[in-house]
């Protein structure tokens, strides 16, 4: 019966792929016209800036940004634009947004990516400790943290550490991702960007951890109480044995769902932390794009996150089926 | 003589300050010889169950010994460090638990779950090992199942795996709590013979758990029953159950249904549920399963027909589609003439009131948040009733079913499981029923509960004049209760008859095999009994 869902594999995942797509055609149409439905558009955002904004001025922008045109004719030029991969151009930046985008992603990726690992694991592991004896000491401290962590806002903790590590004791740098005015090379490179990345890493890693402990925590005492416990302890399995081999796999299961929603927000979830240590990264750039009213690039990185997001799903799933004897479908 | 194996005396286990009672258990002694079987017997919260626990060293820390002793095999037990416990565990004593579903880890192999007994004990433990010991426990294909995860299994096929783990060690003591009581009765059957097989093979003494005075004709040597914590009664097999001393002993006894003895009562001409050709498919995957096969069933006015079978028989999804909450895909349903098929939703309200239904689980089936009073006053009220009349039947309605009428006011989880059974009885009456379809309304209940919720089913009957459709998977109750039996098998009714008839002379072999399942049936059983005065 493995074997057969096994085989089954490569046609699910295929099926999943085509609702995939479907759904990120939806999303760029719902995008396109929720950002259309907001007052003002990048012609007055212009004329703005320019300080003149006559009539004839403004007529020009618009032909030129195709903003005259009845709006579904609008949608239906971008939808076949972005089906050829072709994002268009930032105005404000004057450079093609595809490569924006791509620019930047690194920086958030490393930043998100290193926060979601080190609090998937250190949140797992102080959630089985804490599940070890509720209502011990290890416990009250552990969900006492957690709770602090999680209900103090981000931006908080960001300024927090800021102005600890980096004002008072002055032992990490607190902006940006590296040095500017000293173009490093290799491994100085990476230890600058590693001591930049720090707090921010940080920040975003306590948040995420608290969630991660209580939900260990959570899954893992009320594992503790199904029978094949009982069953393993009249084996005569040790404690230890019991907690990490038949607990705490069968406490993840909820776990992974959640780290899979979290992971889909990998990208789109970090606005601000990069906006508190100026992290040159994609919500930064989603930040400025708003302010500027840069319609192409707002576009842009919706769609470069809701893709991110559908991905981390089916990876999520995938992750389950493997994980999981009884789960049979995507 | 057989030697001692288990010797427990004087054992005192304590409870929580808030429970009902001080002591779980309260100086208990008794023993247990090799290759001896020992049945503890008693109602739930007797505390038989705390008894294999404490032995195991697996009570939780709210339930502490307070004196006694537990030896096994001259080891102290009581007294030994949880790592010595622990290599105790699994070697010497083995245990098998009630919930095969759920005893199992769901995401590790049946090898690896077989084999990490080997493995905690420090034993090498090869394949052949395991196929033998999956064999042992008569599983087909062993090579193929330590490969395949538990919820691939059945519930018998599970608890033989469950089993297979607590005899790998060849331990000298295996503790079987109620290990039968979550099986179907042909299942139940085939377990029981293979413990005493293998209680036999390696004169393993078995202490074995269980509620059920059948399964302990079956099975036991030797009995001790059990009541609120204390040991009421202790000795051989035969001299319990034949000539009990105790007053609770011969109550549990009474208890036990058998077969109505009465003149059959007259069938009445007219019909009140007339069901034809019924049929009802689900596709599984690619594959089409008939949960109802061509099922025709003629039930008279005042009568009782049971609809027995085991689980996944389609005796549920038929009581669910003649109450309409199941669509069948063809046939016809005749309430007292009308096709109730073709009844819209408006055309069908009065007939919701005529049938009534009772369910299995009076601890889910009354919402936790609303009073008795509301929970009995809705129907009634949905129909039109005002509030105060509403009422006014509720505290009628309960008094009937033999609680106090002030019940009203107060909430579902301050009754017992039997009380609340009543107050589901009460539901359905308050509606003034004229067909009640009961789905295993007694199979959640104690065996002296059991006797008294159909004592007050049977007494409302004639009383009322109900007429009942009785669901259940107990040969025993069908046989107490029914005027006729329909056995279910796989969406069909494969044999139906007058109850007497039927288990005095039974015409299709699966009826044949479930009555040879009724647990003590082969020592001379209530069914047997009555097959023989018939």
């Amino acid at each position: 019966m493995s074997s057969n869902r096994l085989q089954a594999m490569p046609r699910l995942i295929g099926w999943r792929v085509l609702k995939m797509a479907a759904m990120v055609l939806a999303i760029v149409v719902v995008n396109f016209l929720l950002i259309h439905a907001a007052p003002g558009d990048p012609a007055s955002a212009i004329a703005g800036q320019s300080g003149q904004a006559d009539a004839e001025f403004m007529r020009q922008l618009r032909e030129q940004f195709g903003l005259d045109k009845p709006l579904p004719l609008q949608l239906w030029i971008y939808i076949e634009r972005v089906l050829t991969l072709d994002l268009g151009v930032s105005h404000r930046l004057q450079r093609p947004i595809l490569t924006v985008i791509f620019e930047r992603l690194p920086a958030t990726l490393l930043l998100t990516g290193t926060a979601f690992l080190i609090a998937l694991a250190s949140g797992v592991a102080l959630g089985v400790r804490a599940a070890r004896k509720p209502g011990g000491i290890a416990d009250t401290l552990i969900m006492g943290g957690s709770l602090f962590f999680y209900a103090t806002p981000l931006f908080l903790v960001g300024i927090v550490l800021v102005l600890v590590f980096g004002v008072w004791l002055n032992w990490l740098p607190t902006f940006g991702m590296e040095t500017v005015d000293m173009p490093l090379q290799g491994i100085a490179r990476a230890t600058d960007i590693a001591r930049h990345a720090v707090l921010p890493v940080i920040t975003l890693a306590v948040f995420y951890s608290a969630v991660y402990v209580r939900l260990t925590r959570a899954s893992m005492v009320e594992v503790s109480s199904y029978p094949f416990i009982k069953t393993a302890r009249a084996k005569g399995a040790s404690e230890t044995r019991i907690r990490w081999v038949h607990m705490l796999r069968n406490a993840l299961l909820p776990v992974i769902t959640l780290a899979g929603i979290q992971a889909g927000h990998l990208v789109g979830g970090s606005i601000l932390v990069e906006t508190v240590f100026a992290w040159p990264g994609i919500g930064s750039l989603a930040f400025e794009a708003l302010l500027a009213r840069d319609y192409d690039l707002l576009l842009g990185i919706f769609l470069c996150t809701s893709v991110v997001v559908l991905t981390f799903n089916l990876l999520t799933d995938l992750v389950y089926l493997a994980f999981d004897p009884r789960v049979q479908a995507l | 003589m057989t030697c001692k194996l288990l010797a427990v005396e004087q054992l005192s286990i304590g409870l929580p300050a808030y429970a009902d009672r001080a002591q779980a258990v309260s100086k208990v002694s008794f023993s247990l010889g090799e290759g001896e079987i020992l049945c503890v017997v008693g109602e739930s919260g007797s505390g038989k169950s705390m008894i294999a626990n404490s032995i195991m060293g697996l009570l939780s820390k709210e339930l502490p010994v307070l004196g006694g002793r537990i030896e096994l095999q001259g080891i102290d037990l009581l007294n030994q460090t949880p790592a010595q416990l622990r290599i105790l565990r699994g070697s010497r004593m083995g245990m098998v638990f009630q919930e095969p579903m759920a005893a199992l880890n769901p995401l590790m192999r049946i090898g690896d779950q077989i084999a990490e007994v080997f493995q905690v004990h420090g034993i090498a433990c090869s394949q052949e090992r395991v196929a033998d010991l999956l064999r042992a426990v008569n599983l087909p294909d062993p090579e193929v199942l330590v490969r395949v995860y538990p919820h691939m299994l059945s519930g018998g096929q599970r608890q033989r795996v469950v089993i297979a783990m607590a005899i790998a060690l060849e331990p000298s003591l295996l503790i079987a709590d109620e290990p039968t009581t979550a099986l179907d009765v042909t299942t139940q059957a085939q377990i029981l013979k293979l413990i005493r097989d293998i209680q036999r093979r390696r004169n393993t003494g078995v202490l074995f758990i269980t509620h059920d005075f059948g399964v302990v004709r079956e099975i036991a040597d030797r009995v001790i029953v059990m009541k609120d914590g204390e040991l009421v009664e202790h000795g051989s097999a035969d001299d319990v159950l034949e000539r009990p001393l105790h007053d609770y002993t011969k109550k549990l006894l009474a208890a036990v249904p058998r077969p109505n003895m009465d003149a059959p009562r007259p069938r009445a001409d007219r019909a009140i549920l007339q069901a034809s050709g019924l049929r009802k498919t689900y596709w599984r995957g690619s594959k089409e399963v008939a949960a109802l096969n061509d099922i025709s069933l003629d039930l008279r006015k005042g009568e009782t027909i049971g609809l027995v079978g085991e689980s996944g028989s389609g005796k549920s999804t038929l009581a669910r589609t003649i109450v309409n909450l199941v669509t069948p895909d063809s046939g016809e349903i005749r309430f007292e003439g009308t096709d109730l098929r073709s009844l819209s939703r408006k055309q069908w309200k009065p007939f919701r009131k005529r049938i009534q239904f009772l369910f299995q689980d009076p601890f889910e089936s009354l919402d936790p948040r609303r009073t008795v009073g509301d929970i009995i006053s809705d129907g009634p009220i949905a129909h039109g009733t005002s509030a105060a009349e509403a009422r006014a039947i509720a505290r009628e309605k309960l008094q009937l079913v033999g609680l106090d009428p002030s019940a009203v006011v107060r909430w579902p989880h301050e009754f017992s499981g039997g009380q609340r059974q009543r107050i589901g009885i009460a539901r359905a009456l308050a509606m003034n029923a004229e067909l009640l379809i009961a789905d295993e309304p007694v199979s959640a209940l104690d065996v002296s509960v059991q006797a008294q919720i159909l004592d007050l089913l049977e007494g409302l009957r004639d009383k009322l004049g109900l007429s009942m459709l009785f669901i259940t998977h107990d040969m025993r109750v069908a046989a107490q209760i029914c005027d006729r039996i329909a056995v279910m098998k796989l969406g069909e009714i494969v044999e139906e008859a007058p109850a007497r008839e039927l288990l005095s002379n039974p015409q299709h072999p699966y009826t044949r095999m479930l009555i040879a399942s009724v647990p003590g049936l082969a020592a001379g059983s209530v069914v047997g009994s009555a097959m023989e005065t018939s």
